[in-house]
């Protein structure tokens, strides 16, 4: 829904359902747990609207990460040891092969990424236990898929990396695709060609992927910046 | 000091120390348009006497941290937002009114501790709502999420 449209029908499901003012629904709404604000969207038009809000999902999670008791995850779990929450949600909600530790689990900004051998990769909300499949792609071992989240526009990207000639001493490039969570319905080719040796993890900081390029004699550093699709290399260790 | 008139035509003296704790009064005093009684035509006297009891205790924050008053304050502000669900929303409307940061979060919180476990029919009733939901819709939303529905600790009674 655009935003203009969403405010419009908003304000008048406001005006019509509550005598408190706007503001103070969101700063009470905001303190309260995720149980109780799926419970809640059933409350009025408008509660139901706030809830999926932009700005209100930015303030309940900001709020979210002062309290104590929050999880602290690295950003790349291998799926020997799992939260075991999450596997639970993973397992029940989807049609997935056994989990095996060349799987991948990648948290950002409250979201994780399940990436397996030849399946797309899944998307998993554990707070609204949401799961979504991302569209086919072909996932193999010379690919990796990273999860990443761009603060400005608040929005979250996949980057997904195909190694391209994989023999051994030979030139290797990647191809990328981008899949921007909540507007694409398919993956989007990126002109903008990486090369690689053989990839290790990625992080996400501050809406760069970046990510370890790591080949016997040669280590670099490639970042993809996700706002503006572009990829970079940097070499930090040479032998 | 800074004289408040309430909405039931009540005067409150309060020190400037305190009262510029509220972000709307304090720009009051910085322009210059404090110089007599600064009337609240939003507030009544009684939901005003509980805001200054709250000014007047929080008067010093940066020094309870030094002279190790902290528990104080804590205990203070659990013992003031022990009240009456109308007298909670008074609080908050004044506080929103007034842009007093801390006391609004105090509140909010208080507010959503009471509301988190209650059933979608008690919630409606407490904040005043009408529903305006279809039935189809209702089901739906439930259907995304019929977890968030179920639980012991849900709690249908209103207060």
């Amino acid at each position: 829904m655009n935003t203009a449209a969403f405010s419009k029908r908003k304000m008048r499901s406001w005006r019509k359902s509550l005598s408190i003012p706007y503001e103070i629904t969101f700063h009470i709404l905001s303190h309260l747990p995720v149980k109780s604000l799926m419970r809640f969207k059933c409350i009025s038009q408008f509660h139901n609207s706030l809830v999926s809000d932009k700005d209100f999902v930015n303030k309940h999670q900001s709020l979210s990460m002062t309290r104590p008791g929050r999880i602290k995850l690295t950003n790349k779990l291998k799926m020997v040891n799992p939260p075991f929450f999450i596997l639970s949600i993973l397992i029940n909600s989807i049609d997935h092969n056994p989990i095996t530790s060349n799987d991948f689990l990648e948290f950002v900004n409250g979201l994780f990424c399940l990436s397996t051998l030849h399946q797309p990769p899944v998307i998993c909300n554990p707070s609204t236990r949401e799961i979504t499949s991302l569209p086919n792609i072909h996932v193999d071992r010379y690919s990796q898929c990273s999860l990443g989240y761009e603060p400005e526009e608040k929005i979250y990207k996949v980057l997904f990396v195909q190694l391209e000639n994989t023999r051994i001493y030979s030139e290797t490039y990647a191809r990328n695709w981008v899949f921007t969570l909540g507007v694409d319905k398919s993956w989007k080719n990126i002109d903008n060609v990486l090369h690689f040796r053989r990839l290790k993890e990625g992080v996400c900081i501050n809406g760069v992927i970046y990510m370890l390029n790591d080949y016997i004699w040669e280590k670099t550093v490639v970042e993809f910046d996700l706002k503006v699709h572009m990829g970079y290399q940097k070499i930090y260790m040479r032998f | 000091m800074v004289k408040l008139k309430s909405n039931d035509d009540k005067e409150f003296e309060v020190e400037e120390a305190a009262v510029i704790q509220s972000e709307m009064i304090k720009n009051m005093i910085e322009d210059g348009c404090a110089t007599s009684v600064i009337p609240l035509p939003n507030i009544d006297s009684k939901t005003l006497i509980k805001v200054i009891e709250y000014l007047n205790k929080h008067i010093n924050m940066g020094k309870a941290a030094e002279t190790g008053e902290e528990d104080d304050l804590k205990e203070f502000d659990e013992q003031f937002v022990n009240m009456g669900w109308e007298e909670l929303f008074d609080v908050i409307m004044a506080a929103n009114y007034l842009n007093i940061h801390e006391l609004m979060e105090l509140c909010c919180q208080s507010a959503a501790d009471r509301l988190k476990n209650k059933s979608v029919r008690a919630v409606r009733e407490m904040l005043k709502i009408t529903n305006d939901l279809t039935e189809e819709e209702e089901q739906e939303i439930i259907n995304d999420a019929p977890w968030a529905f179920e639980g012991p600790e849900i709690d249908d009674t209103v207060n």
